[in-house]
């Protein structure tokens, strides 16, 4: 409650000071706008519907991308990780995929499969899938050698082993990955559409650019924020839910 | 030696393990071969506690694990019951000094692991996890995870897992060695009446002098690197024993003195080597 109450303070610490500056100095409002100004354009595009609209696009393209890449990101690692021949052969395409700045990616995916929703499914998609790829090898990598030979003295196939010791030791890798993806499926989208769309954020925010409209540019980006932090406190709930077993102390780490 | 037992005497002494000339060479960092163990022979009957004691480095858990099958000895061979051991064997259960419970899985179901992979109905397994964690004083732990008990109910609990599958030979390697004091005594005590009531095949592994007397028919004592068969003393204390009442005996001094002779022997050598 306490941890609570002095976020609160802190929010309202900024906005206040944000909001007294503009009002000191009204030219500044060019710049940085006010939060009066950014909650009287969010209600106004809020009530047109054109926010709810451009918003559900984006989120919908970065969850699509979240969801893709981790399936086919924990898939990947757990063959990398079961495999250990496997993991070793390619253990280096990966990390020289991983160096390649994937962003730069995006004219290529536009040219390859158009400007709609694929391009920037696929662009949050190749981002995401990496990082939970690489958390899921390493979870399996990390299993703990008493517990595998624990397992191998009491009879266990490596079927058995593969499925109730490294798969649940993954389980708090990919998470991690998992919370890491949601800003990076995010700006996957969000690049995409600014490469090229006629929808989502990323388009609100590339008009509002065009026409020097500060306000226009922050109400999509805290939108955007909302959402993400919404996104990663439901992916913590589910963590929880699946991490039971840990120590309390350990949660809040 | 085991008179008190009431166990039958049969006419031929059934051998549960035999350790036939085990040699074990590894190759260390530096790229020479290192022996780890040089030509043990031990031959353990059924139904007897024997303890390994030996300076640190001197092979006792590489021995265990050659003896579990988890590691294959460069020469020599085990055999269980008279069958060559080839590779791991659902005969012979294996308690490590860490307790190695799944930290995602509940009491009762790390318990009851070894019957979960045999493919005992769940029904069956439950029931059978649930006796022995009443015998080991963990009724009513059954839905913990292993984070919110002691050091000493994780060791019990792994216990009753190695106990559990019902295999009849167990290796210890020093199960008790990671608790505290109390905690150790308490468990040695436990331990020593549960074994007194089952009399499984038992090889232990401890650094604990008082612990191998109390509770072994034989303690074997191990030379420094490499390791070989220095001596092997028979325990002549009566059973069943108290942990409380063994140490009041007078021989429990005499046995300990010789052991001690034995290990300061090796332990000064083995200082004498660096």
């Amino acid at each position: 409650m306490k941890i609570q109450l002095a976020r609160l303070v802190v929010l309202l610490v900024i906005l206040l000071t944000w909001e007294v500056t503009v009002y000191l100095d009204p030219g500044s409002a060019f710049w940085i706008s006010s939060p009066t100004r950014i909650f009287g354009r969010f209600f106004h595009l809020i009530t047109n519907g054109s926010l709810l609209y451009h918003t559900g696009v984006t989120m919908g393209e970065a969850l699509a991308g979240l969801i893709g890449g981790t399936l086919l990101g924990v898939a990947l690692g757990l063959l990398l990780g079961a495999n250990r021949t496997f993991g070793q052969i390619f253990e280096p395409f990966i990390m020289a995929i991983n160096s390649l700045p994937r962003v730069a990616l995006a004219p290529l995916l536009v040219m390859y499969v158009g400007i709609g929703f694929a391009s920037k499914f696929l662009l949050a998609l190749s981002l995401v899938v990496v990082v939970v790829m690489l958390n899921t090898y390493e979870g399996v990598k990390a299993a703990d050698a008493n517990h595998l030979n624990a397992m191998r003295v009491l009879g266990a196939t490596r079927r058995q082993i593969f499925t109730r010791v490294l798969l649940p030791n993954s389980i708090p890798w990919i998470f991690a990955g998992v919370r890491v993806g949601v800003a990076f499926a995010i700006v996957g989208a969000i690049v995409g559409e600014f490469i090229s769309a006629q929808a989502g954020i990323g388009y609100m925010i590339d008009n509002a650019s065009g026409a020097y409209d500060i306000t226009g540019i922050m109400v999509p980006l805290f939108t955007l924020m909302i959402c993400a932090v919404a996104l990663d406190w439901l992916i913590q709930l589910t963590m929880r839910h699946f991490l039971r077993w840990r120590p309390k102390e350990a949660q809040y780490t | 030696m085991l008179q008190m037992s009431a166990r039958p005497q049969a006419a031929s002494i059934r051998h549960a393990f035999s350790i036939d000339g085990i040699t074990h060479v590894v190759r260390a960092r530096d790229g020479r071969n290192l022996t780890i163990l040089d030509g043990v022979d031990l031959e353990i009957r059924e139904g007897e506690f024997v303890s390994i004691v030996g300076t640190s480095g001197c092979g006792k858990s590489t021995l265990l694990n050659l003896a579990s099958g988890l590691l294959k000895p460069s020469s020599g061979s085990v055999r269980v019951f008279g069958d060559r051991l080839a590779g791991l064997d659902s005969r012979i259960g294996y308690m490590f000094q860490v307790d190695a419970l799944l930290p995602w899985r509940t009491v009762q179901h790390n318990v009851g692991m070894g019957l979960e992979l045999a493919g005992v109905p769940r029904a069956e397994r439950n029931q059978r996890t649930a006796a022995i964690l009443a015998e080991l004083g963990l009724a009513g732990f059954e839905k913990h995870y292993p984070s919110e008990l002691s050091g000493g109910m994780r060791q019990r609990a792994s216990l009753a897992r190695t106990w559990v599958t019902n295999p009849e030979i167990i290796l210890m390697d020093e199960p008790f060695g990671a608790l505290d004091s109390q905690t150790r005594l308490l468990i040695q005590d436990s331990f020593l009446a549960f074994w007194e009531r089952h009399r499984k095949t038992v090889v232990l592994v401890t650094h604990d002098l008082g612990e191998a007397i109390a509770m072994s028919d034989r303690v074997v004592v191990m030379s420094a690197r490499p390791g070989r068969i220095k001596t092997i003393i028979p325990i002549d204390l009566p059973r069943p024993r108290r942990l409380e009442e063994t140490h009041r005996e007078p021989k429990y001094n005499e046995y300990w003195q010789m052991l001690w002779q034995h290990l300061k022997e090796e332990a000064n050598q083995a200082m004498q080597g660096l």
